[in-house]
């Protein structure tokens, strides 16, 4: 047994150390089972949380989805609000028209129903914008415009509407605000009209007026101001954004256009502006903004009629409040020479003023029977060097038969001043200044890559007097300054190779002279941010393509320090006809607007048919090559090709060709590599409407051609042998070629030596004739 | 080699020959291990391979039987210990497919270091089975005690020839099995 004993003892150790070890081992194994454990806890809590996560984008996105639903289906019903009310203007004057009989009224009926369809056209247009732009922004075009007619077409356009609801509408335009000024039309009139729609819209008796006048630091102040049911501090805080609160009644109050405000105020905060209110609930509303907008032509109203209008005298016979303020200060503005208003006619003495005024009375049909009344009145008062006036809501105009003069409401103050002057100092000098400097002498340098607008700035500039010479790339630019002096660089900022930008850049690094030589940047952008880049690059200035002649010698002249040139009255009505060019072979074709393209060719309308001839043959492949370069993925090429018929269909008149190829070349810089199918459409339809115009158009010039145009060398050579030959048989004879080859060569490069032939003849210089045919003859045989 | 194969061969000796032969055993061995084996334990297999043989020259039974018989205890031992992989299979044969593609796999996810023999077999019919073994242990006759274990366990009675060879230290063994009816 003492055997056993320390066996026994070795036998509880083994045990014990086995025990002990499966104890450790497992203790162990259990922390790693616990480890593992909340591992898995973990990694199924993150699951968890994942799907969370997962499930809120979703929610999110599905929220985000639904809102933008939401949003889409406010958004149209607004813009259907937005679009229907210049639809309306159209129809009404549509509906107007149908019955007036008086040519000059129609005429403006027309005017007013085309002004409603643009403004719809271009609301249409940003609704487009809008779904395009909203994150990108605003972009502001600089256009020259006249912010006073801008304003008379939003307002004739609303006229219908506030008419109809009994509402006076009254147009506040200081006659002291410059012509035209430079900035972005389009915008200023969406804005002014939504904010006069919902004038309209808000407004159940009274008046609204529409105005713009300048503030003493030079900005524009543009105001749509009525007698409305007003907002509430809370409302007008909110109103901007009416959208977005979802403030069920401010939505329900304004309608859809709680966008429209939004979209308004955004566009007057790119202008660098906000738009204000004053506003009590039940006391009307003034929406109003100013704009700090470069003045293209100090010119104006109060300018032109001031002295004219000492002798006259006005009196207004109206209760509307708001158009006897408006006209009395319009009137002092013009230097009016009396102006007196009251409510009723018996209130007006007569006696009170001097026999010496050209005297108007202005009745203002506030009701039928008012008119009635003052008529009566006006008899009883007889007034022998009054003339009568009555101021009617222009929907009545066709339907009343008056005996006195009828002016329309809205008031259209260049035909009140017309007609209180007997003037018909219309519209006028505001056009064309072609002549009105002279740029003899100086030596101009245009650059652009499109031979078409190369030949429209050469006759454009060569007859304004300066002596042109082209160029057709950055690089040739470059090299031509360095060794010419030139007084004037036109650049086109586009073009292969060298680009204006860096040519202009290239060119002031020069330093020196190089520094001052005046560089006006031409694009066909007229993009604020473009503008900028040009100036960035050292350029003086920016005009836009087509080229605007006015706009454009205006500009040179300011550069050049040209001084306009002092224009005799007379001249105003002739010109006037002039720069309304009518075509007499192109025919009218829609999306082409050939009167335009005519200006810049100064009518020579043989001319332009031929650039519009050029650009058909060279452009006649192009919806081919447009499609090759986009499935080839050639986005330079197809962009480069967009970008030239954008240039030369605008300046030749194709303006929805040009517009085309703007929007195609559009896509392809926002990266898009193959437009969309419509605009491609359109392109392709386009150019083929260019090629039938061309092919209609041809005869025409072979025809002028033959009969007057330009000679081919071989007949011009022949007709030279046969004035020699008939020199010594028969002068009679050589008088008729002589005067033949006058008439063929006229505006062609032998122009000048055939009219020192015709001199020569003139002057029985036989002998002269013959040396100057045989060095002619001569100088072209050494030519081959 | 994992501590159960040790612990169940002390039982085995145990059960057979009493609990002195295993003092014995674990005396004239003398292993690292101290002889404290514990289930859940690794140990050296070489350990195990001097047991067999102090067991051989104390019963003066041949190696190879004294394996067998481990096998035949081991099979017993593993059908009370692992019943779930017994009760997924009705006989000896449809259980030998398993231990491969399944027994195995699943011991290795219990015990990572285990080392586990290959398997691989035809099946001619329900009756007819041939098991290919490769190892590098040398433990054919624990495998054929494992399957005589295994039809003890489903009250089958298997015929086995087998033939087998040692190429480059790895034991390759062939079991042809008929299931007797
Ligand atoms: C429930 C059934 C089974 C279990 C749980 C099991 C488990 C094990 C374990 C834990 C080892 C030790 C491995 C090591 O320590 O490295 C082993 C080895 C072994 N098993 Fe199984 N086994 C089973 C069934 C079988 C059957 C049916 C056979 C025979 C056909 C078999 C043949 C073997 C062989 C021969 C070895 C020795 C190692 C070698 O030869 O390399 N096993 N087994």
């Amino acid at each position: 047994m003492t055997d056993d004993a320390p066996r026994l003892q070795r036998r509880y150790e083994r045990e014990k150390r086995a025990r002990i070890k499966a104890e450790s081992i497992l203790e162990q194994k259990s922390r790693e089972l616990f480890a593992t454990n909340e591992k898995l806890v973990k990694l199924s809590e993150s699951l968890e949380q994942q799907v969370n996560e997962r499930m809120q984008d979703l929610e999110r996105a599905r929220d985000e989805a639904l809102a933008s639903v939401h949003a889409k289906t406010q958004f149209l019903a607004n813009m259907s609000h937005e679009i229907r009310t210049p639809m309306n203007g159209v129809i009404g004057m549509l509906r107007v028209l149908k019955t007036c009989e008086d040519k000059k009224k129609s005429e403006r009926l027309i005017d007013t129903a085309l002004e409603s369809g643009h403004l719809l056209v271009s609301i249409i247009n940003d609704i487009l914008e809008y779904s395009k732009l909203d994150s990108v922004g605003i972009e502001l075009e600089r256009e020259r415009f006249d912010l006073a007619a801008a304003l008379d077409s939003v307002i004739q356009t609303f006229a219908a509407n506030a008419h109809s609801k009994g509402l006076d509408l009254i147009t506040a335009v200081s006659p002291a605000l410059p012509s035209e000024f430079i900035g972005d039309a389009t915008r200023i009139k969406q804005v002014v009209g939504n904010l006069l729609s919902n004038a309209v819209k808000f407004t159940d008796a009274g008046e609204i007026a529409v105005g713009a006048m300048r503030s003493a630091d030079g900005s524009v102040e543009i105001f749509v101001e009525d007698t409305g049911i007003g907002l509430s501090d809370e409302e007008q805080k909110k109103i901007f954004s009416a959208f977005s609160q979802a403030d069920i009644s401010t939505t329900r109050k304004f309608g859809g256009t709680g966008l429209g405000l939004s979209i308004c105020s955004k566009i007057i905060n790119t202008f660098g502006s906000k738009i204000c209110i004053d506003s009590k609930i039940d006391r009307g509303s003034r929406f109003y903004f100013h704009l700090n907008l470069p003045v293209a032509n100090e010119r104006s109203l109060a300018k032109e009629y001031q002295s004219k209008l000492a002798q006259t005298a006005v009196v207004l016979v109206s209760r509307s409040r708001a158009r006897k303020i408006y006209l009395q200060k319009f009137f002092h503005e013009i230097g009016l020479g009396w102006f007196e208003c009251c409510e009723h006619l018996t209130e007006f003495d007569p006696d009170y003023i001097s026999n010496d005024f050209n005297c108007f009375l202005i009745l203002d049909q506030d009701t039928p029977f008012d008119l009635e009344q003052s008529v009566a009145q006006v008899q009883k008062l007889a007034i022998s060097n009054m003339e009568i006036m009555t101021l009617v809501n222009f929907e009545n105009i066709s339907g009343t038969q008056s005996e006195f003069f009828q002016l329309t409401k809205p008031l259209h103050h260049r035909e009140l001043l017309d007609k209180i002057t007997g003037i018909e100092v219309a519209e006028k000098q505001v056009e064309a200044h072609v002549e009105s400097f002279d740029f003899s002498g100086k030596k101009m340098y245009v650059v652009d890559d499109n031979q078409v607008n190369l030949d429209v700035a050469k006759e454009l500039f060569e007859y304004a007097g300066f002596d042109v010479v082209l160029g057709h790339n950055g690089l040739e630019a470059v090299e031509y300054l360095q060794e010419n002096a030139v007084d004037l660089v036109l650049m086109d900022i586009q073009m292969p190779g060298m680009d204006g930008l860096s040519a202009s850049r290239t060119i002031r690094s020069f330093g020196g002279k190089f520094l001052d030589l005046p560089i006006i940047a031409m694009t066909a952008h007229a993009l604020d941010s473009d503008r900028k880049k040009s100036l960035e690059a050292g350029m003086n200035d920016h005009i836009t393509k087509p080229i605007d002649v006015d706009f454009a010698l205006t500009t040179i002249a300011k550069l050049l320090g040209v001084e306009a040139k002092a224009k005799p009255v007379e001249a105003t009505k002739i010109h006037q006809e002039e720069s309304r060019y009518t075509t007499e072979y192109l025919p009218e074709v829609e999306g082409f607007d050939f009167p335009s393209a005519l200006r810049r060719v100064r009518g020579r309308e043989l001319k332009l048919i031929e650039f519009v001839l050029n650009l058909a043959k060279n452009m006649a492949d192009a919806p081919e090559r447009l499609e090759q370069f986009i499935d080839a993925g050639n986005v330079g090429e197809a962009q480069q090709l967009a970008h030239q018929i954008k240039g030369s269909g605008a300046n030749i008149g194709a303006s929805a060709l040009s517009k085309a190829a703007a929007d195609i070349e559009q896509q392809f810089k926002q990266g898009i590599a193959r437009p969309d199918r419509a605009s491609r459409h359109i392109f392709h339809e386009e150019i083929a409407k260019l090629l039938k115009l061309s092919k209609d158009v041809e005869p025409v010039l072979a025809a002028k051609n033959n009969a007057k145009g330009s000679l081919s060398e071989r007949e011009f050579i022949d007709l030279l042998k046969a004035i020699d030959v008939s020199l010594k048989t028969d002068l009679g004879e050589a008088q008729t070629l002589i005067d033949k080859l006058y008439q063929s060569t006229a505006q062609t490069h032998y122009e000048a030596i055939v009219s020192n032939i015709r001199s020569s003849y003139d002057a029985f210089k036989i002998a002269d004739i013959h040396a100057l045919i045989e060095s002619t003859l001569g100088g072209i045989r050494k030519r081959e | 080699m994992k501590g159960i194969v040790f612990t169940e061969f002390m039982e085995m000796v145990e059960g057979k020959w009493g609990l002195d032969m295993v003092d014995d055993l674990i005396d004239v061995v003398n292993p690292d291990s101290g002889g404290a084996y514990t289930s859940v334990g690794t140990y050296d297999y070489q350990e195990l391979v001097a047991y067999v043989v102090e067991l051989n020259k104390r019963t003066e039974i041949p190696v190879s039987d004294l394996v067998y018989t481990f096998g035949t205890y081991l099979a017993a031992s593993f059908a009370s210990k692992f019943t779930d992989f017994f009760n997924e299979c009705e006989s000896t044969i449809e259980f030998l497919t398993h231990v491969d593609d399944h027994i195995h796999v699943e011991v290795r996810k219990l015990y990572p270091d285990a080392e586990l023999p290959k398997f691989s077999y035809e099946q001619h019919s329900a009756d007819a089975l041939t098991l290919h073994y490769e190892s590098t242990r040398n433990l054919a006759d624990l495998a054929h005690g494992l399957i005589i274990g295994c039809a003890a366990h489903y009250g089958d009675k298997i015929d086995i020839s087998r033939s087998g060879e040692v190429r480059d230290g790895v034991a390759y063994e062939e079991f042809k099995l008929t299931r007797i009816p």
